[in-house]
């Protein structure tokens, strides 16, 4: 047998405890080698059942004879080990599993709060399999944005603004952090963003432009 | 299952818990508790195994479950019961409750002469919550020194009390706000603050 004290689903569960434990906001690079490990464990798992349920089948056709017959009562220690390795692929299949959604929950979250602009630091750290994901998801979800318009003058809607109360105040007070440039209002107005400048924009324009940390909320206007 | 995919189901099931192998354990013995004496375990041998590992084998008879005396032990019931709010339960299982109640669960389900109420862990953790619960919401809604108590309390806390400690402060935070009537002030997501600051938080430890 192979000494690898490694397993019994421990990699998984230290794979499973980086994303789990992680800070709401942070996402950790995606464990490329401890999932490769966690997969070539569940194949050493299901051998040596395998190679148990032979062996015991083996003993039982020599005793009576009889082809296939499967009575684990006389050799207990033997069965308690097959469903030892059993639980520990079930296990290893709910840690990665667990994994790959609580990953997929933070991208969507991201999604959510930041809007399109997720940081590059951020993408650096998915697999090429989240970062079609998150393309698939924005995709879906801007789609249905487009299409959830109550009344056809309202055009598209942002879902993702904070709208939880209705603003007292339609607009408010920025001051510019970073140099984006020109930028175009839903007015269709053109807004020079220079930084150190201040701005009274409607509350629509310049949220996405805060959470995103352009522009820092000074007050209502 | 509903909790499969639930965090802190998923981490309460890793926690130890000792079993008494009823009929043996082969050629793996070593591999579920690294303390066992050999790999070929005989009938009626203690090993620490993970939760996980544990219905199964108590299901078909294989293993009678013991209680975690890591967790509930060491003169635990007499702390509990001189003062709960004290006890620093996270050192001994960030997940107290829920093993408390897996372990209980397991019991009553090998022994129909038992019920669940009637368990000693179930009547432990039972008290701890109830002295602790009260405590906990005084200390969490109190408002000007907060940050100082809050440090303070955190860290004895098990993973649902932190939970639970956390929503009270944010309901007072709500609660304040809405009471002030000022807007919020709209801030830059954390997500960004914490890319351009350069800190990476580390997770908030186990």
């Amino acid at each position: 047998m192979a000494a690898d004290v490694r397993a019994f689903a421990r990699t998984a569960t230290e794979l499973y405890r980086d994303v789990a434990l992680a800070e709401k906001h942070h996402l950790p690079p995606h464990d490329h080698d401890r999932l490769k490990r966690a997969i070539e464990e569940v194949k050493y798992h299901s051998e040596e059942a395998q190679n148990l349920l032979k062996a015991q089948e083996q003993e039982q056709d020599d005793a009576n004879g009889e082809l296939g017959s499967q009575d684990w009562t006389s050799n207990p220690a033997s069965a308690a080990a097959v469903l030892v390795h059993y639980e520990s692929i079930l296990r290893n299949k709910r840690l990665m599993l667990a994994y790959v959604h609580e990953r997929c929950q933070k991208i969507k979250a991201f999604r959510w709060r930041l809007g399109n602009a997720v940081p590059k630091e951020i993408v650096d750290r998915m697999a090429p399999e989240e970062v079609h994901f998150a393309t698939q998801y924005n995709r879906i979800l801007s789609e249905y944005m487009t299409g959830a318009g109550v009344d056809d003058r309202l055009g598209n809607i942002d879902l993702t603004l904070d709208a939880t109360l209705p603003p007292k105040e339609p607009y408010v007070k920025v001051l510019v952090k970073r140099d984006i440039g020109e930028f175009v209002t839903e007015e269709g107005k053109t807004v020079h963003l220079i930084p150190g400048s201040m701005h009274l924009l409607r509350r629509c324009d310049a949220e996405p432009l805060i959470v995103q940390g352009v522009l820092e909320h000074e007050g209502y206007a | 299952m509903c909790d499969y995919y639930d965090k802190d189901a998923i981490l309460a099931t890793t926690e130890a818990c000792p079993v008494n192998l009823t009929h043996g354990l082969a050629a793996v013995g070593r591999y579920v508790d690294p303390c066992a004496s050999a790999n070929d375990l005989p009938p009626n041998t203690r090993v620490e195994v993970p939760f996980w590992i544990v219905p199964t084998l108590a299901a078909r008879a294989l293993a009678n479950v013991g209680t975690p005396r890591a967790v509930y032990g060491h003169g635990l019931s007499a702390d509990i019961g001189a003062d709960p709010g004290c006890v620093d339960l996270r050192a001994r299982s960030p997940y107290f409750y829920e093993l408390a109640m897996k372990v209980s669960g397991e019991k009553a389900r090998q022994d129909d002469t038992q019920t669940l109420a009637d368990d000693p862990l179930m009547k432990l953790a039972r008290l701890a919550f109830q002295g602790r619960y009260r405590d906990l919401l005084v200390k969490a809604l109190s408002g000007n020194c907060e940050q100082d108590k809050a440090v303070r309390t955190l860290p004895s806390l098990t993973s649902e009390e932190r939970e639970l400690f956390e929503s009270a402060r944010e309901a007072a935070r709500v609660y304040e706000q809405w009471r002030n009537t000022e807007e919020p002030r709209l801030r830059a997501s954390r997500t960004v603050t914490n890319v351009t600051r350069g800190t990476r938080k580390r997770s908030r430890g186990a």
